[in-house]
């Protein structure tokens, strides 16, 4: 029974990295229609410099590196929104470039050896369960950036105007609303949360110069789990996406058990319950 | 349909015909030559099969390397597991990828694009676990090796001739699959879904159709791939070759029937020069990124606007897919309308 706990709250402390991650896909969706492929990246950039400067201040350098490479990410949807009407999937090719180049620049920079912070040793110890406190700061720097955000996008009126950009740009637009201005902050403030989930991500768990890719496939299956609905429906998909993970490799022996969590992505897109599917019915 | 329309569609073809065949003078004495171009015939046809989707119906499928590797898996397990002629494998590999797209297809196809790309991209990552997952059959981590050769081609210079002329031949194929109605229909879903089905297209079924074919594609280059290079692992053909596969169609312009073949050409050279891997992926991702801002019709984009400034009128309408060259009449273009 420990066990079953233990894994379970290690799932969820994991899981809260992911939902962290799932948050800039959702940001950047419900401004854009589009998904950033390259928060990954950002977050295995903002991960390597950490690691590289160390300490607090790596850890802000490292934000502030996610944070540049989102602006270059927002630079060419600028760009790419400039030559007209652009599908989505464009945008997505084009973030899928950078997210290359980003994931070759942190292998010309740190190399082929996995990135791993050192944080702290110890170990809470709670009812016969081990704990690394530095996952439960996963999970409260995941609660507290999902309700600030939830709570931006609901209440203020920078949240509206962002929703009005995605539900309508040109409208947005006629009612003064500073459409790419908006966007090119939600990208800014995607690859925010991407990097504060990579420096947490690099003292838990720690990542290589490939993982951008996973970490970005992981952020849109924990998104789209629950339909693109905002974020606090991604962050639960993160959550859930952890547990079923860390069950998964917990009680299986077999790699093919890697497979599920891209099963369970498959199925629910394919399900049709997620809110991408309107766009083309 | 006659003589003069079928010159016309296959234009592209005879000019890939006469390239290759120049370039076959300049290469047949050097082996590091003959190499590289047998790797650009093999990712030309992967190019290819993205353009047959993404190109033509505007599908993206991120999965044509895990197609290319199904592909490549099917004739090296017929080959060397059960012992089967290459030929035979050479169907297995154009069967496996087109019946597992087929229905993968039908899944997805009434996703937005969006939504498809990632689910193929996905779909992409399960192939891969599952090649290195295969046990005894597909040799796990290690792979599987001791592909057999080509009979018909068994040293380099003769197996640069065929890779290419399979290249040929299914430019073929694709240049007359654009100029019929069903390659009208897939151009309409690409821009305006509804107006397909007002037309009374099965946009689903469509859709599925060329998926499928552009996996067959896929399958055929993983084919040429196994045979080459007579070993095969699960990262042999990873997720990422899908996206630099993508990248190569659209460098060259995924519209045009030959733009994937170009595309291709200049992508390998210049990564060919590159040092490192790092130095290749920093180019390629600034390369798609540069192409979608600065040539989204690609290089033969570029040239086709190049030619029609040199002629002295303006560009009147985007270029058709299937016109690597000036507009012909087959395309009737009003003549002096935009004046």
């Amino acid at each position: 029974m420990t066990d079953v706990l233990e894994y379970l709250v290690q799932s969820i402390l994991l899981g809260a990295a992911y939902g962290l991650v799932a948050l800039p896909i959702s940001v950047v969706y419900t401004t854009t229609h589009s998904v950033d492929a390259a928060v990954g990246s950002h977050a295995v950039l903002a991960a390597m410099t950490a690691a590289a400067v160390g300490g607090l201040s790596g850890i802000l350098l490292g934000v502030a590196a996610g944070v540049a490479s989102s602006a270059v990410v927002g630079v060419v949807y600028l760009l790419l929104r400039s030559r007209g009407s652009v599908d989505p999937i464009t945008i997505v090719l084009a973030t899928f470039g950078i997210a290359f180049a980003l994931q070759a620049l942190v292998l010309l920079l740190h190399g082929r050896e996995p990135i791993v912070g050192h944080g702290l040793e110890s170990h809470w110890n709670v009812a016969g369960i081990s704990i690394n406190p530095l996952s439960v700061l996963n999970l409260v720097f995941g609660l507290t950036a999902t309700a600030a955000l939830a709570l931006l996008l609901r209440r203020t009126s920078l949240g509206r105007s962002l929703r009005a950009c995605a539900d309508n740009a040109p409208g947005a637009q006629l009612a003064g609303i500073p459409v790419q201005l908006l966007q090119f902050t939600a990208i800014l403030i995607g690859g925010l949360l991407a990097s504060v989930a990579g420096v947490l991500i690099l003292y838990t768990t720690g990542v290589t110069y490939t993982s951008g890719l996973h970490i970005t496939l992981t952020a849109i299956g924990a998104a789209v789990l629950f339909g693109f609905r905002g974020p606090v429906h991604g962050f639960v998909g993160g959550l859930l996406f952890g547990v079923v993970e860390a069950l998964v490799t917990g009680y299986t022996s077999s790699g093919l058990a890697a497979v599920i969590p891209y099963l369970f992505i498959f199925v629910f897109l394919a399900s049709g319950r997620s809110a991408m599917v309107v766009s083309r019915a | 349909m006659n003589h003069s329309s079928l010159l016309r569609r296959q234009a592209p073809t005879a000019a890939l015909a006469a390239g290759v065949l120049a370039i076959t003078l300049f290469v047949h004495a050097d082996p590091a030559s003959l190499d590289l171009s047998i790797t650009v015939a093999v990712f030309s046809l992967l190019a290819l099969s993205v353009a047959a989707s993404y190109g033509q119906a505007g599908v993206l499928s991120v999965a044509q390397a895990a197609f290319a590797a199904l592909g490549g898996y099917a004739t090296a397990i017929a080959t060397t597991r059960w012992d089967l002629p290459v030929l035979a494998g050479l169907a297995a590999a154009v069967a496996v990828p087109v019946l597992v797209a087929y229905p993968l297809a039908r899944l997805v196809s009434r996703l937005s694009h969006l939504a498809l790309a990632i689910a193929t991209l996905v779909f992409g990552e399960i192939v891969v676990i599952l090649l290195r997952e295969g046990g005894d059959l597909t040799g796990s981590y290690i792979g599987i090796s001791a592909i057999p050769s080509l009979p018909w081609a068994e040293d380099l210079f003769s197996y640069h001739l065929f890779a290419w002329a399979v290249v040929v031949a299914v430019t073929a194929l694709y240049a007359n699959l654009v100029r019929t109605s069903h390659g009208r229909s897939l151009q309409t879903i690409r821009y305006d879904v509804l107006r397909a089905r007002a037309d009374g297209v099965n946009v689903a079924r469509r859709t599925a159709a060329v998926f499928s074919f552009s996996a067959g594609i896929a399958g055929v280059a993983g084919w040429l791939y196994a045979h080459h290079l007579k070993y095969l692992a699960p990262e042999s053909l990873p997720s990422a070759l899908s996206i630099t596969a993508i990248l190569m169609a659209v460098v060259g312009g995924s519209r045009y029937v030959l733009g994937p073949v170009v595309g291709t050409t200049v992508l390998v050279f210049v990564q060919n020069a590159l040092p490192s891997e790092a130095a290749q992926g920093l180019l390629y991702g600034s390369a798609l990124v540069v192409a979608l801002l600065a040539a989204p019709d690609g290089l033969l984009g570029l040239a086709r606007q190049a030619w029609t400034a040199l002629r002295g009128r303006p560009r009147r309408r985007p270029p058709s897919p299937d016109q690597a060259g000036p507009p012909t009449p087959a395309q009737p273009v009003p003549e002096e309308v935009t004046r």
